[in-house]
């Protein structure tokens, strides 16, 4: 097997690899601020459901979630939710990486929003802004800049994360190696694939160390 | 208190409409009437040859994909492939995703108490793979004892490299990266199936490698796996018995090379 | 008519009674400082007029109109603590200085001017209005108040700079900006000067001096004893959440009646002459 066919091969798994990478950021970056309104509310219930579900969701294994969103509903309730869509493997991988990425981003984004002190809210109060107004005119923009680094460091291990999506048979830049490795008795495309990662991280640290200069033109 | 209440009827209002949700859609009916119903046969398999793998083309070929083809072809279904992870074999079958492992699937004792098997089709056997410069060493089961041998997680190698060699167990994920683990040394021999031996051993990274033919295991057989109580292993065996009869599984087996192991 | 009206404000958190029942009044233009070692309730008071905190008992009116009271208050359907819109346009009429400043670190100096002016107008808009609200006429007029402001606080050249480029007594001065463009009736200051160094506290009081001199009401919690006697109408001592004494700049200062008041000055004296460079 030559190097080309190798490359093209896992390119074809490493597509897979950026869809879900990106599809989850897209989905997990809103939900976690929906999250993390949840575990702020004044309203008890909620609040205890919410730390509950992200308690439950960053103590157990990615793995497992990804087993139980894709196998449960087949096996208990006779209904493989998941056979509906051509490509429903992914879509349930998809599934349980926005929960589990949204959990942990809601995180950071408590953290972010409780270091705000309450002297800024104060100040918006006083010149009679509302509680919208106050939240995504004042807070939001300087929760940003302090959650760019915990962030970064999530947003880089998702990238390596969407390898677990092979459990349950997602094709991923991976499982597309260890299809090689079985098929053709070649174990460097393994190590090649490595390579894919690497560089991707790279481009992102570049990117979030772009990010982190933009919005150094301020300090707290 | 009040808002007590409320949660805990929130939850249940959740927990009860999800159930609801998932449950609309079971029917009673048996295994083969939903296979037979659906029109299509999901077969469950992982990529090796010669039993299911890739041509220069692009399609997938191999001994059992051209036999699950004819055997669907006989019921009137479809015969569909997806590729799983060996590990979730028996998850996979009993969440619905595939309707039967279908991928040089070894019989045994512990396994059909999970599984429903058909007749076997295949004669196979465990082997024993070593690093070539060491093969004139292994000369009986006697001298594998206390050595580590890889095998893959819950394969029949496991339980040869366990009951018979009495072997230290270094556990993989796959067969392959137990042929791995031998090339890199962290292991001194691998336990894997025969056929697949026969077509990895000696190739690409493998090359290395070579079958220590003088350690003898247990024979064994391949079957087809069903849920546990279906009524198609029964109607797959009817379909296999005309595929004997009139010659067209002998026909694929001499085409991959494994006619020597057909079961009659 | 007094221009605002305190009567029987009284405010306890848990069990600590913090304010016990304050009355005073203000006339337009004029300026009140309060002083009063920490701990009296002063800043709760002033938290109380700009609705931060809510009065348990008592009444504020502002040019005769009741903008609060307190019984009726805990009597009420919807409480003004949950009203949000009535709430932000009662906070209106008074404008608030922090002793921290709170200027928004993301904004520039004009953002931290404008922000709140240009939502309020946005907020009346319709949705495609609001896309081109920056090139209306009441975004120029909103622009030119807050440069105009900004003049005078004596900070238009540094019109663009961050907070964090400033130094303490310049971040306070366009924190009185901020609050001086949204037209307080009534501008409160709480200890605009205890968090920045003797040196820079000079330009601060200067700015509100100027503010005097053009009829601004203000009403002024401070520390800075000879500030209060030179730009005050009328000073109040509190003590233990009560008015101990009230009175003007020379009652106050110059034959204080309560035993309480003199104990307090004479403490103050000693410290302000140990630190002998006083601004100004």
């Amino acid at each position: 097997m030559k190097f080309i066919d190798v490359t093209l091969q896992l390119l074809d798994g490493f597509g897979t690899t950026c869809l879900l990478f990106a599809l989850t950021l897209v989905f997990a970056l809103p939900l976690g601020l929906l999250i993390c309104f949840g575990s702020m509310t004044k309203f008890k219930p909620l609040r205890y459901l919410t730390r509950a579900f992200v308690w439950i969701i960053r103590g157990t294994p990615l793995m497992l979630q990804l087993f139980v969103v894709f196998y449960v509903p087949g096996m208990l309730f006779d209904n493989p939710i998941f056979s509906q869509f051509a490509n429903g493997r992914f879509v349930a991988a998809l599934v349980a990486f926005v929960i589990n990425y949204a959990c942990y981003f809601s995180e950071i984004y408590r953290g972010g929003i409780e270091s705000i002190s309450k002297g800024q809210y104060e100040a918006c109060a006083v010149l009679g802004m509302t509680k919208g107004q106050t939240f995504f005119h004042v807070v939001l923009p300087q929760v940003v800049k302090r959650i760019v680094p915990p962030m970064s460091n999530e947003i880089i291990t998702l990238v390596k994360d969407t390898s677990l999506a092979r459990v349950i048979a997602v094709i991923d830049i991976v499982f597309a190696a260890e299809t090689i490795l079985s098929l053709k008795a070649l174990i460097w495309p393994l190590f090649y694939a490595g390579a894919f990662y690497l560089i991707f991280n790279g481009l992102l640290t570049l990117l979030f160390g772009f990010i982190e200069k933009k919005l150094s033109y301020y300090k707290v | 208190m009040k808002r007590k209440i409320l949660a805990i009827v929130l939850v249940l209002v959740l927990t009860v409409s999800c159930i609801a949700v998932f449950a609309a859609c079971s029917k009673d009916q048996t295994d083969a009437e939903y296979i037979l119903g659906k029109k299509t046969l999901v077969c469950g398999i992982t990529l090796y040859e010669p039993m299911n793998y890739f041509n220069e083309d692009g399609d997938l070929i191999g001994f059992d994909t051209e036999f699950a083809e004819a055997v669907a072809e006989k019921l009137g279904v479809e015969a569909k492939f997806q590729v799983i992870k060996w590990s979730s074999k028996e998850i996979e079958l009993n969440s619905k995703y595939i309707d039967c492992i279908w991928n040089g699937f070894t019989v045994n004792d512990e396994r059909k108490q999970n599984i429903e098997f058909t007749q076997s089709y295949l004669n196979n056997s465990q082997c024993v793979v070593v690093k070539a410069a060491n093969l004139s060493a292994y000369t009986s089961a006697a001298y594998c004892e206390g050595k580590k041998a890889a095998v893959e997680t819950g394969s029949a190698g496991e339980t040869a490299a366990d009951e018979t060699l009495k072997a230290t167990i270094v556990p993989c994920a796959a067969q392959t990266n137990a042929l791995t683990e031998v090339m890199s040394g962290s292991a001194d021999f691998a336990v894997v199936d025969v056929i697949l031996a026969n077509s990895m051993v000696g190739k690409g990274d493998y090359a290395g490698l070579a079958v220590a033919t003088s350690v003898a295991l247990e024979p064994e057989e391949y079957a087809i796996g069903f849920r546990k109580g279906s009524d198609m292993a029964e109607k797959v065996n009817g379909a296999i018995k005309e595929l004997l009869a009139d010659g067209t599984l002998q026909t694929i087996a001499e085409k991959y090379g494994v006619a020597g192991q057909l079961i009659k | 008519m007094a221009i605002l009206e305190v009567k029987g404000i009284k405010k306890s958190f848990g069990s600590t009674n913090v304010l016990k029942g304050i009355d005073f009044s203000l006339e337009k233009g004029e300026v009140i400082a309060i002083i009063g070692s920490s701990g009296s309730g002063k800043t709760t008071l002033l938290r109380c007029l700009n609705f931060l905190e809510f009065a348990d008992e008592g009444t504020i009116s502002v040019n005769g109109e009741v903008l609060y009271d307190g019984v009726a208050e805990s009597s009420a359907k919807k409480k003004l603590k949950n009203d949000d819109k009535r709430l932000r346009k009662q906070r209106l009429h008074f404008g608030l200085v922090f002793q921290n400043f709170n200027l928004f670190p993301h904004k520039s100096v004009m953002g931290n001017l404008m922000l709140a002016p240009v939502l309020q107008a946005k907020s009346e808009l319709s949705f495609m209005e609001r896309w081109r609200f920056e090139k209306s006429d009441a975004y120029a007029a909103i622009r030119e108040k807050a440069l105009a402001t900004l003049k005078r606080v004596g900070l238009i050249e540094k019109k663009d700079s961050y907070p964090c480029e400033l130094s303490g007594g310049q971040q306070q001065r366009v924190a009185i900006a901020r609050a001086l463009v949204m037209n307080p009736d009534i501008l409160c200051f709480d200890e605009p000067t205890s968090a920045l160094d003797p040196e820079l506290t000079g330009e601060v009081l200067k700015v509100i001096r100027e503010l005097k001199d053009s009829s601004t009401t203000m009403i002024v919690v401070t520390h800075e004893m000879e500030f209060a006697r030179d730009v005050a109408d009328k000073v109040i001592y509190m003590a233990d959440g009560v008015i101990e004494e009230a009175g003007t700049p020379e009652e106050v200062f110059g034959s204080p009646k309560s035993e309480r008041t003199k104990a307090f000055l004479a403490s103050r004296k000693n410290a302000a002459a140990i630190q002998e460079d006083k601004p100004e």
